[in-house]
């Protein structure tokens, strides 16, 4: 698998410097995750790979305009005047999409099957829960086949239930569809940045990746593997070296 | 759930019956005099009298109303596109807007008469003045409140400029948009009866000479249609936006 290099990312706020000199390597193929806490930069740096913050010095291994990017965000941002399937067909017809409006059609279906969704497809956002809105906003970035998904703590606000299964959709779909080169995944949560990726990367507060892992786990993660003794143990092992990082106190593990 | 809305409704209903019936006692036995206050009998005698006049003036009134809020929704909504694309313009003529909401509508319907002439020009002019504000104001406030996310997810898909307002901000503003129509109808009927005082016709025409000729049921009679005529404005702009607006 070739390297990919992010290098030297910069990035400041009026006088706040968020990023400064963060460089980070990764694989084609990867789910890459991006930990830190509340205000360390990784939003920013999330949105700057997704072209909507510019840098101010450094280089990034894609030209993110050249690139078929989707985002999750934090919260779902569905159109609340439109259905769940007409928010799923929404990238097609932004992107003015070559495809005709029955294959257009048969692929929203399809990611609404691959969320759970297929029988809520004609709800509006008003009459879904926020577990049904985060699945049809996952849709929507998936629906396009993109070659990088951008995901934004897209599970922060969901109960644990709903957020562990989306947890392991996504890990399903992205060892599904080969098409996505890369998940950028932004998490401050240990136990879903370690279930969900395949390389874990810790920032410091200095917008700084201070500590990097690389996860040997199995591709596909079910809820055995949640359970299993080795992923367990890494979480453990990983976590109070991540968490002095993090500036937490010590783990309850 | 139900049974308190019926019994609420029930509990209504039965106030103003109640207050009618009352009303029409104090009337009736001239507790007070009806040069002050007609019965509402005399009130429904008045229309069953003049149905002709009332029908004209109440036509009258509710055509220059649908023209005076629809060329204010047009201007408004002008002026908040091009406020929303170029901020210059906005910083340039939005304080000409707050000055020109500031200025009492019935100081300067005088002037509207020597400018318009008496008749529909003025009457029309009269309610855009009153309710063109609460529509470029509210619309505003739609278009600047499309959520961010919202916006970057747009820019992510490179949506067009069409794209941006036709599927993002006009929708996501449809809410404030109706909220300021329903002001706007409040103000835009009292603007039209502002209107109609000086430069004649309609139900302010009427009130007018009605007032003149010591008729006061018609004087009664003819607010009460212009209530009437609220009433059914705001029950429209209800339907529609229960139809086209989803939370």
């Amino acid at each position: 698998m070739p390297d990919f290099l992010a290098q030297d990312l910069s990035k400041k706020f009026e006088r706040r410097q968020v990023l400064k000199n963060l460089s980070f390597r990764y694989q084609s193929r990867e789910i890459v995750c991006f930990l830190g806490a509340s205000g360390c930069g990784k939003s920013t740096l999330l949105r700057i790979l997704a072209g909507l913050e510019k840098l101010d010095s450094g280089k990034l291994p894609f030209d993110s305009q050249k690139q078929k990017l989707s985002m999750v965000f934090q919260e779902p941002t569905l159109l609340a005047w439109r259905t769940g399937l007409e928010n799923i067909l929404l990238p097609f017809e932004l992107e003015k999409s070559r495809l005709s409006s029955p294959e257009q059609q048969k692929k929203s279906q399809d990611v609404l099957d691959q969320v759970g969704l297929s029988a809520s497809a004609d709800n509006y956002p008003d009459q879904m829960s926020g577990g049904m809105k985060m699945r049809i906003s996952l849709a929507r970035a998936l629906v396009r086949e993109p070659d990088l998904m951008m995901m934004d703590e897209p599970f922060s606000a969901l109960d644990e239930l709903t957020r562990e299964d989306l947890q392991s959709i996504t890990r399903k779909i992205f060892v599904q569809t080969e098409a996505i080169q890369n998940i950028f995944f932004v998490t401050h949560s240990l136990t879903e940045a370690f279930f969900i990726s395949d390389r874990v990367l810790v920032m410091n507060v200095r917008g700084q990746i201070e500590l990097e892992l690389v996860l040997n786990f199995p591709e596909e993660r079910s809820l055995e593997f949640r359970n299993s003794d080795q992923y367990r143990q890494s979480v453990r092992d990983s976590s109070i070296q991540i968490r002095k990082i993090l500036g937490e106190k010590p783990p309850y593990l | 759930m139900k049974d308190s809305k019926n019994l609420s409704s029930f509990l209504s209903f039965a106030f103003m019956l109640t207050v009618l019936f009352l009303w029409e006692i104090l009337c009736f036995t001239k507790v007070i005099p009806n040069y002050l206050l007609p019965s509402p009998f005399e009130i429904l005698n008045s229309y069953r009298f003049d149905f002709v006049e009332y029908q004209r003036a109440f036509f009258s009134t509710f055509e220059n109303v649908l023209q005076g809020l629809a060329l204010s929704f047009v201007l408004s909504s002008i002026l908040a596109l091009l406020f929303s694309w170029f901020p210059r313009i906005k910083q340039a003529v939005l304080p000409l807007c707050l000055f020109f909401q500031t200025v009492p509508l019935i100081a300067i319907a005088p002037l509207m008469v020597i400018w318009l002439g008496f008749g529909k020009p003025t009457v029309i002019a009269s309610c855009v003045v009153v309710s063109f504000f609460p529509i470029l104001a509210n619309l505003m406030l739609g278009l600047s409140q499309t959520s961010k996310s919202s916006l970057e997810l747009f820019q992510l898909y490179r949506a067009s400029r069409q794209d941006l307002l036709f599927k993002l901000q006009i929708p996501s503003s449809l809410p404030s948009l109706f909220a300021g129509l329903e002001i706007a109808v409040g103000l835009g009927i009292v603007g039209a009866l502002v209107g109609e005082f000086v430069a004649g016709g309609g139900l302010g025409g009427l009130i007018d000479s009605a007032r003149t000729q010591q008729k006061i049921e018609m004087v009664f009679g003819a607010v009460l249609l212009s209530s009437f005529m609220g009433g059914v404005l705001i029950a429209t702009l209800h339907f529609f936006r229960s139809k086209m607006v989803r939370s």
